[in-house]
């Protein structure tokens, strides 16, 4: 079995990140479904509310990986 | 001229931002939900009067003061509750970027420039809080107005901040507002009076307002002033052993 020597610890991300990303996912969904809405109409379809929800999702991880 | 104790702890941080980090996603996010939120709102607006768009000059001048507000006393005070935004401002932006030496290298350091985004989605949910407040009470294109200036006035303070630590060239050094915000914040950077002085980040209103600028002139001169050196107060603290400011130097 192979072992891996790490010559520096590993990079902890940081908790306001994980909050950021939530808070970041959330308001990406709502300004979607709000700006479709409005593009096209009240309630906007199944597959634009699911397209939103994948890019807010996208957006919230990408936050994390990035620890921003 | 950076010094040597600049330069470790900019290898530091850099060293610190993950990889999969893109100056270019931040900025585009940023202006992808600033955006979005102000098309929003405009969509909402019809047949406004002439004091419903008095509300956008009204919003811009409260931005101004609550920007002086959040960065004389939050971001340069050791609160707590806020203390993350402390650390992220006074000892880290303040520390890799210096009057001596205050522009970035590369879009990786946009990760220290710009606020991270939920920063904007806070800032929107305030204003939509206030919004809706002045819809209800008085007009509904005027709370949508208040939305749209909020929005704006964001993207506004992101695009100003990032040019005051872009580097100098002869187009930048001539665009009104932004040579005399860049000339501004970067004598911000001074660690002799960063803690009180020079505290906007877009127009320096509020700074001639409440008596925090390092110029004695009137509010026009503090707003045209460029990079124009000359009224700059004689009273101010002095840095030991200080070298002369990036923009003098050029």
């Amino acid at each position: 079995m192979a072992i891996t020597i790490r010559d520096t610890a590993p990079r902890k991300r940081n908790v306001a990140s994980l909050v950021g990303g939530y808070v970041i996912a959330g308001g990406c969904f709502v300004l979607w479904v709000l700006c479709a809405s409005q593009l096209t109409q009240w309630p906007p379809s199944v597959p634009l509310i699911a397209t939103g929800a994948v890019v807010a999702a996208g957006i919230g991880v990408w936050i994390r990986l990035a620890d921003l | 001229m950076m010094s040597p104790r600049q330069a470790a702890f900019r290898a530091a941080y850099r060293a610190q931002i993950a990889p999969a980090y893109s100056g270019l996603i931040h900025v585009a996010l940023i202006y992808l939900i600033g955006g979005s939120a102000l098309w929003y709102a405009a969509q909402h607006i019809h047949g406004a009067n002439l004091a419903e768009i008095a509300v956008i000059p009204v919003v811009m001048v409260l931005a101004n003061i609550f920007e002086w507000f959040l960065h004389a006393k939050i971001m340069h005070r050791p609160i707590p509750g806020f203390m993350g935004i402390y650390n992220r401002h006074t000892l880290a932006h303040h520390q890799f970027f210096t009057e001596e030496a205050p522009y970035h290298d590369s879009t990786r350091d946009y990760r220290i420039v710009f606020f991270p985004p939920y920063a904007l989605i806070a800032f929107l949910v305030m204003a939509s809080a206030g919004g809706v407040i002045l819809g209800q009470i008085w007009s509904a294109n005027a709370g949508w107005f208040v939305v749209c200036t909020a929005a704006g006035m964001y993207m506004n303070y992101e695009f100003f901040h990032w040019c005051c630590h872009v580097r100098d060239d002869r187009i930048i050094r001539h665009l009104p507002f932004v040579n005399t915000i860049r000339r501004h914040h970067i004598a911000h950077h001074n660690t002799a009076i960063m803690m009180n002085k020079n505290m906007n980040l877009t127009y320096p209103f509020a700074d001639w307002l409440f008596g925090t600028s390092d110029l004695n002139r009137g509010l026009l001169g503090h707003l045209f002033n460029g990079y124009q050196t000359r009224f700059i107060r004689r009273d101010l603290p002095k840095l030991r052993g200080g070298r002369p400011s990036a923009l003098a130097a050029e």
